[in-house]
């Protein structure tokens, strides 16, 4: 087999020597691995507990950051990774808000003493609608933050319950009035396809979501994975997975109600008014290059992907010992190229064609499989419709089976 | 050495060639044990259970497929007596087989176990040394056991043999009573080979195996005259001639002489490796002393399960051509030619004697030479009657024609079945079911019935036997043998998936089984087609006329909703396993099949559930 993944992940020494220098803008990735419980649905790198490890707690966790930002940068120095400063930070988790804003303010000074901030830099963090009020909202605009994102995932209590979030409707509302008036751009994040939720209240959450006048939406398919508790509920058949049409129609309801409100989809899960889309997200598609820190943290920069160790234990372990606390992989132009593919597919400013018959040395256009109302060709960029987009891992396929092998 | 004197030159008159007819489980290999471990042939610490048995799936099915030779010494009367003991096999499917070691005898043990009595299979046999007029020894076996009805078994096998009590001997091969006396016996009742050996030379080769590291070695029955190490020797049949590397008795280790004389049962290895030239049935002659006229040799087998073999992997198809070439070599009973399926790609229309030979073969094909394979469902072979006149032989259902045809034969057999009396009213509704026609009914002892009936080959191959047993609470037997064709009112069933013909699936039944067929596979390919970005209908047809139908809704959303903090590698991971997962997918049109499915859509697994049951009943009343 040709899989990459039988091969041993790559330390930081031998990423840096890999490293084939590109010229993409530089974002920062903080993750923040606290939440106050654990939703049910949850399988994400994070921890209810106080503290992780022998000096690793929720109090220590700024200053840690900065150790691995300043072990990031000297392996850039060392390396030949051009140093730049970020073009966006986004604090994600867990919970960020699970930290209180003068933590979450050091974090981003940090990031500020050692890469610089541009100018006028999308800074975003996601948060519970409960685990913030109008004050502490104003105290992360003071710091630097200019965008907030709510975990709303439904309006409908009862999906809420399902779905083991402890907030009300009535709390992501405060939540999100007290973003517009702290001067935060403001996204919701929506879930759909939760057992049993009917068509109709999935369509309440979207229309109300829609009226509140936010800059962004990104809406998730539920996936219950083994692990959690809705996994053992699903093992022991106290709750249904809806199909795969049922959340295809959900998704359908949402892009229909967004898009005549005025939203318009830019990647396959997210929807913003125009101009409002989240540079950060985007960056992930279009292949730019960001340092992710914390457990579990994803970086990319040029050819290299690696990560954070996810076990805080062994993550901390590096880092107090000015390590760096990542393993990852060098790409080979194979994976490149796939990834160039299935990263392209889910925008709407497309797949640059041009640059795929660059990169492959062949001819594409006027080559390709036939999509059969799954794409089209725009402005020299293969964009998915929107049932491209539900199928969007059956079209980057096609296209690596017609070009890749 | 002065003692190997008697391997050499071993007088005719103390040579005793025999060979033990039993049914499955009646202790026929706990017996040949027990033979070389009294005769010494075996020390203790050599003696393995059922030494005989030397293949893994004969040991694990505790089954004997392939016979052996193997010859002790016994003394009687001060004498020394070569006794050679040819193993048979134990299954309907092997009748063949067992010809072919019969034919290199003198004289048979019947071995029936106590406590089951004579079963169908066994009687065949036994009809089978009757007309090569063997000398049989009646012996009772697992007379120790509680459940031993020795003096009813006794009386059966008096009724049928026309012997009296005393005649039929009792062993219990397990403690070895009694196998002195049965020794004993057989130098007494066995007649000697009765050759010429002064007559040119020849041998009948009843046997042959494919050694990985020796080449062929074919066991030989020397008939007239001798054959010395040294000598050129020659194939009849084939006409190849050459000097051979190793003349040899099997005691059960091999052992090189430097002669084989009249009588005589042995092993000559060639150093031959192309598997055609040894062929079972063939006679050898040797140069010294030629013969002009061949041994009747054996009827060819006739198969009558046929089925597609093929590899899963396309790049094994050689390798499966050269597998089947060396099982030939001991199994004469395959035939094979190559077949191609859109489905399924290159591999063989194989042969078989029935459906655990195919298995058998199948299995062995795995394990032996490494093959991963998928088999078609099995069927029978069919005459077809043109209407302009010809005539084409059906082996593959793809080749049975749709037009113009004037009839069809299928071929039957004469099927006998002995059960305890209270299942005679089921057994004969089963035989019903399966188009059976009642040729008759014996009463055999108090209790045992032969029920005699003929039905189509295509009914009782699969899964009869299993029904049989389980409506007799496993007493009933079975044995059967071709019986000519008949006519019969027989279709093809196609199976198209997205409208194009998966030739693999396709099947040849009856009319009234049509249906059922063409409702269950549908259903068994809807369950196990996984779901893709279109629609697929999946149709069981007559020629053009649609019998059933089941549809694959499309697959609506196939989009992993998020990459968690930017972890775009697993998601690489995760589109390069499904697309590696996609080209070992056979493909029928655009539709990608796991080879998984064809596997188990082509297992004779049946499929019942609630809705099959009703739509047949429904179906019924049409």
């Amino acid at each position: 087999m040709s899989f990459s993944n039988t091969r041993p992940p790559a330390g930081p020494k031998e990423l840096g020597e890999a490293y084939l220098p590109t010229d993409r803008p530089f974002r920062v990735y903080v993750h923040v691995p606290f939440c106050l419980r654990r939703c049910g649905y949850c399988n994400f790198n994070t921890f209810t507990s106080f503290s992780l490890a022998p000096g690793f707690d929720r109090e220590s966790y700024p200053a840690l950051l900065e150790r691995e930002m300043r072990a990031a940068r000297r392996w850039q120095e060392e390396h030949g990774v051009p140093v730049k400063a970020a073009s966006s930070v986004f604090f994600g988790g867990g919970t960020p808000t699970a930290l209180r804003p003068s933590q979450l303010s050091s974090i981003l000074q940090a990031v500020r003493r050692t890469w610089g901030i541009d100018e006028g830099a999308e800074v975003s963090l996601e948060a519970n609608p409960d685990t913030v009020d109008p004050k502490k909202l104003f105290s992360l605009r003071r710091a630097g933050f200019t965008r907030v994102s709510f975990g709303v995932q439904s309006w409908e209590p009862r999906i809420l319950k399902i779905l083991d979030r402890t907030h009300s409707p009535q709390a992501a509302w405060r939540a999100v009035r007290g973003a517009r008036k702290a001067g935060l751009e403001c996204s919701a994040d929506l879930i759909y396809g939760t057992p049993s939720e009917k068509r109709g209240e999935w369509e309440r959450s979207v229309r109300k979501t829609a009226s509140l006048g936010l800059d962004h939406v990104s809406c998730y398919a539920l996936s219950i994975y083994p692990r959690t508790k809705m996994g053992r509920m699903l093992e022991r058949g106290k709750i249904k997975e809806e199909s795969d049409s049922a959340q295809a129609m959900d998704y359908e309801i949402a892009d229909s109600i967004l898009s005549r409100r005025g939203y318009k989809w830019y990647e396959v899960s997210n929807w913003a008014r125009e101009g409002k889309e989240c540079l950060h997200n985007l960056g992930y598609w279009r292949g730019d290059d960001w340092i992710g820190l914390g457990p579990g943290a994803h970086s990319h920069f040029s050819n290299l992907r690696f990560w954070d160790f996810s076990r805080p234990g062994r993550w901390s372990e590096r880092v107090l010992s000015d390590d760096l606390p990542w393993e990852g992989e060098v790409l080979g132009e194979k994976e490149e190229a796939e990834e160039e593919i299935f990263l392209g597919v889910r925008l709407r400013e497309g797949l640059n064609l041009k640059n795929l018959e660059e990169r492959l040395g062949r001819r594409v256009i006027g080559e390709l499989p036939p999509f059969e109302g799954l794409a089209h060709i725009r402005g020299g960029s293969l964009v998915p419709t929107r049932q491209g987009r539900l199928l969007n891992d059956f079209l980057a396929r096609s296209l690596m089976d017609r070009f890749l092998d | 050495m002065t003692n190997s004197e008697p391997e050499t030159f071993f007088p005719q008159e103390l040579i005793r060639n025999f060979s033990i007819i039993a049914h499955i489980d009646h202790g026929k290999s706990t017996l040949a044990d027990r033979i070389l471990s009294l005769t010494g042939a075996l020390s203790d610490r050599q003696m393995r259970d059922q030494y005989l048995d030397s293949m893994d799936i004969e040991r694990e099915r505790g089954i004997t497929i392939k016979s052996q030779a193997v010859t002790v010494n016994w003394e009687k009367g001060g004498k020394t007596y070569a006794l050679s003991m040819i193993d048979t096999p134990g299954h309907v499917d092997f009748n063949y087989e067992v010809s072919r070691a019969l034919a290199a005898c003198e004289g048979c043990v019947l071995l029936v176990d106590a406590t089951q009595g004579i079963e169908a299979q066994t009687l065949s046999n036994l009809y089978l040394a009757l007309q090569n007029d063997l000398a049989i020894i009646p012996v009772l076996n697992k007379i120790d056991l509680p459940g031993a009805k020795t003096e009813e078994v006794r009386a059966t096998l008096c009724d049928l043999l026309g012997v009296s009590p005393e005649e039929v001997m009792e062993v219990s091969a397990k403690t070895g009573v009694g196998v002195k006396e049965l020794l004993d016996a057989i130098v007494e009742k066995v007649p000697a080979p009765s050759g010429d050996p002064d007559a040119p030379t020849r041998a009948l080769i009843f046997d042959s195996q494919y050694d990985a590291y020796r080449g062929i070695i074919t066991y030989i029955r020397l008939v007239d005259g001798r054959i010395e190490a040294k000598d050129r020797i020659i194939q009849m049949k084939s006409g190849s001639s050459l000097v051979p590397l190793e003349l040899g008795i099997v005691d059960p280790f091999m052992r090189p002489v430097e002669m084989l004389t009249t009588g005589q049962v042995g092993y000559v290895i060639t150093g031959i490796k192309d598997v055609r030239q040894a062929q079972v049935g063939d006679t050898i002659t040797c140069e010294r002393s030629l013969a002009s006229e061949p041994l009747k040799g054996y009827k060819a087998p006739e198969s009558m399960v046929y089925a597609g073999i093929f590899p899963l992997e396309t790049d094994q198809f050689p390798l499966l051509r050269q597998s089947l070439d060396k099982l030939r070599l001991n199994d004469a009973s395959i035939s094979y030619t190559p077949e191609t399926s859109s489905a399924l790609g290159f591999g063989f229309r194989c042969g078989f004697l029935g459906l655990l030979h195919m298995q058998i073969v199948i299995e062995r094909l795995e394990r032996e030479f490494g093959l991963e394979l998928i088999s078609t469902a099995p069927n029978v072979h069919y005459r077809v009657e043109m209407a302009d006149g010809s005539e084409v032989t059906v082996t593959n259902p793809t080749q049975f024609p749709e037009n113009k045809v004037k009839a069809v034969y299928e071929p039957v057999i004469e099927a006998s079945i002995i059960t305890p009396k209270e299942y005679v009213g089921d057994v004969m509704k089963l035989c019903q079911e399966h188009r059976g026609k009642m040729l008759g009914m014996e009463y055999l002892g108090p209790d045992g019935v032969c029920l005699r009936y003929k039905m189509p080959t295509g009914e009782i191959i699969f899964g009869f036997f299993d029904q049989l047993k389980s409506r007799t609470k496993g007493y009933a037997t079975l044995d059967y043998a071709p019986a000519g064709e008949e006519k019969a009112d027989l279709v093809r069933v196609d199976i198209l998936i997205h409208g194009e013909l998966s030739d693999a699936l396709s099947a040849i039944c009856h009319k009234d089984k049509a249906y059922e067929y063409g409702l269950k596979m549908t259903k068994k390919l809807k369950k196990l087609i996984p779901r893709q970005q279109f629609e697929i209908p999946i149709q069981a047809a007559i020629g053009q006329r649609v019998i059933a139908r089941e549809t694959i809704s499309p697959l609506r959303k196939d989009v992993l909703a998020k990459c968690y903090g930017g972890d775009i590698t697993r998601k690489r991971k995760l589109l390069e396993k499904q697309r590696e997962g996609k080209k070992k997918m056979k493909m029928i049109g655009n539709v990608a099949i796991p080879q998984e499915a064809f596997i188990s859509a082509l297992s004779l697994e049946d499929l019942d559930d609630k809705d099959i049951r009703e739509k047949l009943k429904a179906h019924a009343k049409k």
